[in-house]
């Protein structure tokens, strides 16, 4: 850790190459020797707009102009990267190596220089001043996470402030009613009585009673106005944390998983929730009694408030010391508990695999010998719990038997009454829980910071697609133009090098080509799921990023491998793009689809409940669910990815029958690894290292014998190991 | 982490999901286990994406044996009826079966038929989706996950199981609730704040 945070703080110090600052392109710091295997060095790798250069260690060790370059790469090692570029003459060349924090960095490095290299290719030296890398800036909020809250918290400051005055007001009673049990004590325990004096001690009782109701009812108030004014708040701030998470791009969503988007959206507003309506308050109220009390204890007698304090430092202490034992020994079990959960999840949800190979009896020792450690470690936390804390009680009652001792002889010196003595009692009773108190507070505070930070972490976050301020409309005939398209996922490498594609309006295209070729990433470009690097895609002649997301994807349509159904109804999966589609228009659908015939053999047709917890739909039937879904939305340009994978070849052939019907007059791009999928394409586009390497018709690209014959072939051969009898490719073949 | 799709009407441990396939009620063309799979005839796409409206010009209901046949171009053939959406449109958008459990036509509402004709439909129709409407409910007891509960129905009075409650009681709008007992049996009720108060305090947990 500490090591670690050295490493950040590490201020890259030392000679640059002598290049204007003008004239960068990309730089990037370097601290591996790029050849020697554990060599640290410190290097500055500086692009500008015609050489590349390298400094290590105060001296220039490289300078290549760009016109010798052809491509630079950042390549992953296994905890570090390098950067090596590649002549013209087709020799690659190493020129820098760091560990794997500058992973990013480098591969945004690599991107900057291929860009410039471009540009110098196209303008020949034309010296126009280079479009410089759009580095994203993160929105550093300066302003503190807890100034952020409480601005956010602002229709709730009327409210905040009545809790606040009613806090003051618990204080107070807390602290009379300890002088009223004095004066009852005090005035009131003693031998005559009379008539004055029995109506002055009922009178005091009253008032007891009184002043107790008075704090029930003040702490009612109290808890109301705060858990309305906190509720409030988190609801807000749950609110925009969702809006965020759906504002970012696929990219960020995908990049955190449900499970923390989860955490976030739920886990982390209810834990500053908790502190802002729970701990707050109590700590509040504590330490405003401490501060009272010690000003009321000094103020009477300065000697009798130092005995009262002097255990306080001993027993914070021993506070501190079993909290911070507890609190690892609470840590493990938890952790235990965890790993319990895990290998229970394991085991059920592998149930059939365990069964298969009669593996009952080891998962039984596994998840014995997982309780047993919890056992253990639940053990030990309650065995010390159980001797610890009594003990503390014991320490913390100490400085009563101090106050006793001080306070007896004081009474018996008549210096002080009964009254008093139970007074100060009471004061000594009530310093040590809001002391014990505070030494949680660092702990507590902690824990709603980071919760606090992670919220704002996200909503911090860019909003990496915007919508065009000059917003324009295609015509929407279908016509889809992919011009030098460049794209890569953040720090990763390049998955789409140089992508040209023209697709008229109404065709048919499908999409080829190996797993992680960038089939599907091109999709999602053209979904405009992520923005291009490079290039654009245009559609109608429009560049999809000028489009308004909400038109764009309004007039698309998208069948994925796994479809997913949102609970719900049948007919209200169906509508979701379209909520106000009239019955028989759904009907439609779902007929065109051939979903109609098992929807209404379903108990209740279109109103039966799927999704998570109703009905469970087979993989054909819920795909036909969402190509109904898609025929509703109407799309004018569909895409299909994958859309029949996951389906027997006889579901398969009744989907391609549906999907034919939907894809009529649209101009359709479908994915497909199954290849006999695409016999009604138009055309087939192969994709191969991020380019178009063939594009045509199936006896074209057959024709040509390269990369789609055989895959053709490969197929071909499972088919026959299979002896599919109505394998289509070979229908249409032979 | 899906479970297996189930067969058409199979076996499933436990009280049925609901829209379950082997609810309280059961398909008319099938008899029991997998009875759902039965070989079909091979429907063309073309057949599959038609949909025959059937009107009183073209179409002839009869009932015979207490069973419904359909009169449809010179064939008469045995028939049952389905909501497409039994929540919603109870008298519009039925589909007409035939003993194989394929679509023959469908009806966009009884209302188009004359008298005798829409009394047989309506009659067919509340037989095959029998849910008797709670008016009232007497008792509600919740134990080990099951509730159990004594109701005033239009049908007379009916004692009840739930197995989990929560789940077992559907919303199908703001106002009204449908029962799912542990039989599969449905029970209503139209309007849930429509209530009388002492029934309306023994549901309001659930709602």
């Amino acid at each position: 850790m500490k090591k670690r945070k050295q490493m950040q703080n590490e201020e890259p110090q030392g000679f640059s190459p002598p290049i204007p600052p003008r004239e960068t392109v990309a730089r990037f710091r370097a601290n591996l020797d790029p050849v020697a295997p554990h060599g640290r060095v410190n290097a500055a790798v500086v692009c500008s707009r015609e050489v590349l250069a390298v400094a290590t260690d105060g001296t220039e060790t490289l300078r290549v102009p760009l016109s010798e370059i052809r491509e630079v790469r950042a390549v992953a090692g296994v905890g570090c990267v390098f950067l090596e570029y590649e002549r013209i003459g087709g020799e690659a060349v190493l020129f820098a190596r760091a560990d794997a924090r500058a992973q990013k960095e480098a591969v945004r490095f690599a991107r900057a220089v291929n860009r410039r290299l471009r540009e110098l290719a196209e303008e020949n030296g034309n010296g126009r001043r280079p479009e410089s890398a759009p580095e994203r800036k993160k929105q550093k909020s300066r302003r503190r996470a807890i100034a952020r809250l409480l601005s956010m918290s602002r229709p709730e400051w009327g409210l905040i402030a009545v809790t606040v005055l009613l806090f003051f007001a618990t204080t107070a009673i807390g602290i009379l009613l300890p002088y009223l049990n004095r004066r009852l004590v005090d005035d009131y325990i003693r031998q005559e009585i009379d008539s004055v004096f029995l109506a002055g001690f009922i009178g005091m009782v009253f008032t007891i009673l009184a002043v107790h109701a008075l704090r029930v009812v003040v702490r009612i108030a109290r808890g109301w106005f705060l858990t309305t004014a906190g509720n409030r708040m988190i609801v807000r701030l749950r609110d925009t944390v969702f809006r965020k998470i759906q504002s970012l791009s696929i990219a960020k969503v995908s990049a955190n998983n449900t499970g923390e988007l989860m955490q976030r959206v739920n886990g982390d507003t209810s834990r500053i929730k908790n502190f802002l309506i729970n701990q707050l308050p109590s700590l509040l109220e504590q330490s405003l009694l401490l501060l009272v009390i010690g000003v009321v204890l000094f103020a009477y007698d300065w000697r009798l408030a130092l005995l009262i304090l002097v255990p306080a430092p001993f027993v914070m202490l021993a506070f501190r010391t079993f909290w911070r034992f507890m609190r690892g020994l609470f840590h493990r079990r938890r952790e235990l508990n965890a790993q319990g959960s895990a290998v229970l999840h394991d085991i059920f949800s592998g149930i059939r695999v365990v069964k298969a190979y009669g593996m009952e009896r080891r998962e039984e020792e596994r998840f014995v010998g997982m309780a047993a450690a919890e056992r253990d470690a639940e053990l030990r936390q309650e065995k010390l719990w159980a001797v610890l804390m009594p003990l503390l009680d014991f320490i913390m009652g100490i400085g009563e038997y101090v106050l006793l001792y001080y306070v007896g002889r004081q009474m018996l010196a008549g210096v002080m009454t009964a009254g008093e003595m139970s007074q100060f009692s009471s004061y000594a009773g009530m310093i040590y829980g809001p002391l014990a108190m505070l030494l949680r507070l660092p702990r507590q505070l902690m824990m709603m910071m980071t919760s606090l930070n992670r919220v704002y972490e996200l909503l911090d976050e860019p909003v990496e697609i915007v919508d065009s301020k000059e917003p324009k409309q295609p015509s929407w005939n279908g016509e889809i133009s992919v011009e030098h398209v460049r794209f890569g996922y953040d720090g990763g490498d390049d998955v789409l090098h140089d992508i040209d594609l023209q697709i008229g309006a109404g065709e048919f295209i499908g999409l080829v080509g190996r797993s992680g070729v960038g089939k599907s990433t091109l999709i999602n470009l053209i979904l405009r799921m992520y923005d291009v690097e490079d290039g654009r895609i245009c559609i109608d002649g429009v560049d999809i990023r000028d489009i308004p997301q909400a038109e764009l994807r309004s007039r698309m349509g998208v069948v994925l491998q796994e479809n997913f159904l949102f609970t719900g109804t049948v007919k209200q999966n169906i509508s979701y793009a379209k909520p106000n589609a009239t019955l028989e228009e759904i009907i439609r659908a779902a007929k065109t689809a051939g979903a109609h015939d098992f929807i209404i053999r379903l108990p209740d047709g279109y109103n039966t409940y799927v999704g998570e917890k109703g009905y469970t739909l087979s993989g054909g039937e819920r795909q036909r669910i969402s190509i109904a879904r898609a025929l509703l939305h109407d799309p004018k340009i569909l895409i299909l990815d994958e859309a029949t994978a996951s389906l027997d070849t006889e579901t398969e052939k009744l989907i391609q029958d549906a999907l034919q019907t939907l894809c009529k007059g649209r101009t359709t791009i479908a994915i497909a690894h199954r290849l006999s999928t695409l016999r009604n394409a138009t055309r087939l586009v192969v994709l191969d290292r991020g380019k178009v390497a063939e594009s045509g018709s199936h006896e074209e690209l057959m024709e040509k014998r390269g990369i789609y014959y055989g895959l053709v072939m490969a197929q071909r051969e499972m088919a026959k190991i299979e002896t599919e009898p109505s394998a289509p490719l070979a229908e249409k073949d032979s | 982490m899906k479970t297996p799709p189930m067969m058409m009407g199979g076996g499933m441990g436990g009280p049925p999901p609901f829209g379950a396939r082997n609810g309280g009620i059961s398909g008319g063309g099938r008899s029991g286990g997998d009875g759902g799979r039965r070989p079909r005839r091979e429907r063309s796409l073309e057949e599959i994406m038609k949909t025959v409206w059937l009107t009183p010009e073209n179409a002839a209901f009869s009932r015979k044996n207490g069973l419904l046949y359909l009169s449809l171009e010179g064939r008469e053939i045995r028939v049952s009826l389905r909501r497409d959406f039994p929540f919603e449109e109870l008298w519009s958008y039925i589909s007409v079966l035939d003993g194989e459990e394929e679509e023959v036509g469908m009806i966009r509402s009884v209302d188009l038929f004359g008298d005798e004709t829409r009394t047989l439909l309506t009659e067919e129709l509340e037989r095959r989706y029998y849910a008797p409407v709670i008016l009232h409910i007497v008792s509600l007891k919740e134990r080990y996950g099951f509730s159990y509960w004594k109701v005033d129905t239009a049908d007379g009075k009916m004692e009840f199981t739930l197995h989990d409650t929560y789940k077992s009681l559907i919303h199908i709008d703001a106002k009204r609730v449908i029962l799912l007992d542990v039989d599969g049996n449905r029970f209503e009720i139209p309007d849930v704040s429509a209530l009388d108060r002492r029934s309306y305090r023994k549901i309001e947990l659930y709602l």
